[in-house]
C-alpha cells in the first residue's frame, strides 16, 4: 500500500507547484468548553481509505482543548495526528480543507457528532471523507495510492473522561 | 469554494516541507510527576515528519528518558540514550528509585487487515540503567475480523503499571483473535523483577456483535487504593459513571463484577501528569521547559467518591 497522501502525490506530479488550500468554517462559538479535558477514546472504525489518506480520530488517552474556538483533539502519545474542528451545531463539529492544483482538486471533510455527553462518558460518531475530482492531475493519486475518487473513515466512538 | 470559509494560500515550501520528503524532527513530551510529587520525568523523542497539508505524519521514533528531582521549570536531564519507539507509558516511582518506560514502534498492517507493532516495557534506574521487563516482540494492536474493512483496538496488549507505593509491578498481557480473548495479570517485585504472584487469569465479558464481527470490551486498568489491581470493562451493564471490574489482590483473590467508579481508573497509579494536590504538569515540546499549574485536565490518583 502506498502511504503517501494526496497533497504529496499531487506535489510530486506537478513538480512541487504550490497548492491552494482552503480551510473552513471559522470558529464561531464556545460549544467546545463542555468537552475540554482528558478523554480515553475507543471504538470500532471502518475505513476504505489508503493509510496515507486515512484520518482516524486519535485513540487511547487524548486531550481535548479549546484553541480559539476550535476543538483540538490530540493523542497523549501523539501516535495519531491531531484533529481540529469547529462547532457546527451544539452536537456537531466539523473541519473542511480543500486543496486545489492545476488539473486536480481534493477535499477533506471531518465531522464529529457528540450523541451523548455525561459527566464521565461521551459517545458519538466520527466521519472523515476524502475525495478528489478525478482530474488529470490526480493520476498519481489514482495509480499509486490505490484510491478511488472518494474514501471514508467511520468511527463509532466512545470516550471515558480521564 | 464556499466564500465564507477562511482560506489561505500556502506556498509549496510551507505546505509540503520539501515535497514528498520526510524531515528529521524532535520534541519533548509526556511529563509526569513522581509518585511523591517531588520530581518530574518526561521524554525527548526524535522522529521523521511529513507535512501532508491536512495533517503531519510521523514515523521512526526514538525515545530518551529525562528526569529531575524537583519541580522547577528547568529542562529535565537525560538519563538514557535514545531507544527505539515512541513513549506509550511513563511512571516515575521516586520512592523506589526507578522509572517505568513503555514504548512502541510504528504500526504495521497485516495481510488480514489487522495491525501489529513491537512493544517494550523497561525499568530505568535513576542512574540510567535500563532493564527490560517485558516485550521486545510483536503484539496485535488493532484487530480486524472482516479483512480490514473495520477494526478496533486490542486490550493492552502489554502494559506494566507500578503499585501506588512502587514496590510491585502489575504486568498485564492479553491476546485477541476473532474467536477468543485471553488476559492475565502477573505481579512482579519491582526491585528484582521476580514473580511475586500469578499469573492470574482475568475473566472476560461477552463481546458485542455487529455484522458478524465481535467487538471485545475496552479494558481499563488501575491499581485500587486497597493495593489491588482492577480491570474494568466498558459497557458491561454498570451504573452510570461506573465500570464492572475484576479485582485481583497481590497474593490474594480474584473477584469478578465489582462496581467501581470510572474516575478510579485514571490515573492508574500515583505517578501521572497530575499530582496528589491536583496540579498538572506540561512541557514545552520545543524547549523542554516545564510548567506546573493548579489546573489539570485530569484528576489526581484515587476515587472521588
Amino acid at each position: 500500500m502506498n502511504r503517501a497522501g494526496l497533497p504529496v502525490l499531487m506535489c510530486v506530479s506537478l513538480g512541487c507547484a504550490g497548492p491552494t488550500v482552503h480551510r473552513g468554517p471559522a470558529p464561531s462559538s464556545d460549544l467546545v468548553t463542555p468537552l475540554v479535558g482528558g478523554w480515553r477514546i475507543e471504538g470500532p472504525t471502518r475505513s476504505d481509505c489508503p493509510a496515507g489518506v486515512d484520518r482516524s480520530l486519535p485513540r487511547g488517552e487524548t486531550t481535548w482543548t479549546d484553541r480559539a474556538g476550535r476543538l483540538h483533539i490530540a493523542s497523549k502519545t501523539q501516535t495519531t495526528p491531531a484533529v481540529s474542528l469547529v462547532p457546527a451545531s451544539d452536537r456537531h463539529f466539523t473541519s473542511q480543507t480543500e486543496v486545489a492544483f492545476p488539473g486536480c482538486s481534493g477535499r477533506e471533510v471531518l465531522t464529529l457528532e457528540v450523541a451523548q455527553l455525561d459527566r464521565s462518558w461521551a459517545r458519538g460518531r466520527y466521519v472523515a471523507i476524502f475525495e478528489h475530482d478525478g482530474g488529470p492531475g490526480c493520476d498519481r493519486l489514482l495509480h499509486e495510492a490505490h484510491m478511488t475518487d472518494r474514501c471514508e473513515t467511520h468511527m463509532e466512538w466512545q470516550a471515558r473522561r480521564l | 469554494m464556499n466564500a465564507g470559509r477562511r482560506s489561505a494560500l500556502l506556498s509549496a515550501t510551507l505546505a509540503f516541507g520539501g515535497c514528498d520528503s520526510w524531515e528529521e524532527d524532535s520534541r519533548y513530551s509526556y511529563p509526569v510527576f513522581s509518585d511523591d510529587g517531588a520530581g518530574i520525568a518526561a521524554v525527548y523523542m526524535t522522529f521523521e515528519a511529513q507535512d501532508t497539508t491536512t495533517h503531519t505524519r510521523t514515523r521512526n521514533h526514538e525515545t530518551q528518558v529525562l528526569m529531575k528531582e524537583d519541580t522547577s521549570s528547568t529542562v529535565p536531564t537525560a538519563i538514557t540514550s535514545l531507544m527505539l519507539g515512541q513513549v506509550r507509558d511513563l511512571f516515575f516511582m521516586r520512592d523506589e528509585e526507578y522509572i517505568i518506560l513503555g514504548r512502541h514502534n510504528d504500526e504495521v498492517e497485516r495481510s488480514d487487515g489487522s495491525s501489529e507493532r513491537t512493544i517494550w516495557y523497561d525499568r530505568v534506574d535513576l542512574d540510567g540503567t535500563v532493564t527490560n521487563i517485558a516485550g521486545g516482540s510483536t503484539y496485535l494492536s488493532m484487530l480486524s475480523c472482516d479483512g480490514g474493512s473495520s477494526s478496533s483496538s486490542t486490550a493492552g496488549p502489554l502494559k506494566v503499571i507500578p503499585s501506588p507505593d512502587g514496590t510491585v509491578l502489575a504486568l498485564f498481557e492479553s491476546t485477541s483473535s476473532c474467536s477468543e480473548r485471553s488476559m492475565q495479570v502477573t505481579f512482579l517485585d519491582a526491585a528484582d523483577l521476580s514473580v511475586l504472584d500469578g499469573p492470574h487469569t482475568v475473566p472476560d465479558v461477552e463481546p458485542t456483535w455487529s455484522g458478524g464481527t465481535p467487538w471485545w470490551a475496552t479494558v481499563d486498568l488501575a491499581w485500587t487504593a486497597e493495593n489491588g489491581f482492577a480491570a474494568g470493562f466498558w459497557g458491561a451493564s454498570a451504573p452510570v459513571d461506573h465500570l464492572s471490574a475484576t479485582t485481583i489482590e497481590v497474593g490474594g483473590t480474584v473477584t469478578e463484577a465489582v462496581i467501581i467508579a470510572m474516575d478510579c481508573f485514571y490515573p492508574a497509579t500515583t505517578s501521572s501528569s497530575t499530582n496528589a494536590d491536583g496540579d498538572g504538569v506540561e512541557i514545552n515540546e520545543r524547549t523542554g521547559t516545564l510548567n506546573t499549574s493548579a489546573t489539570s485536565y485530569v484528576g489526581a490518583y484515587g476515587c472521588s467518591e
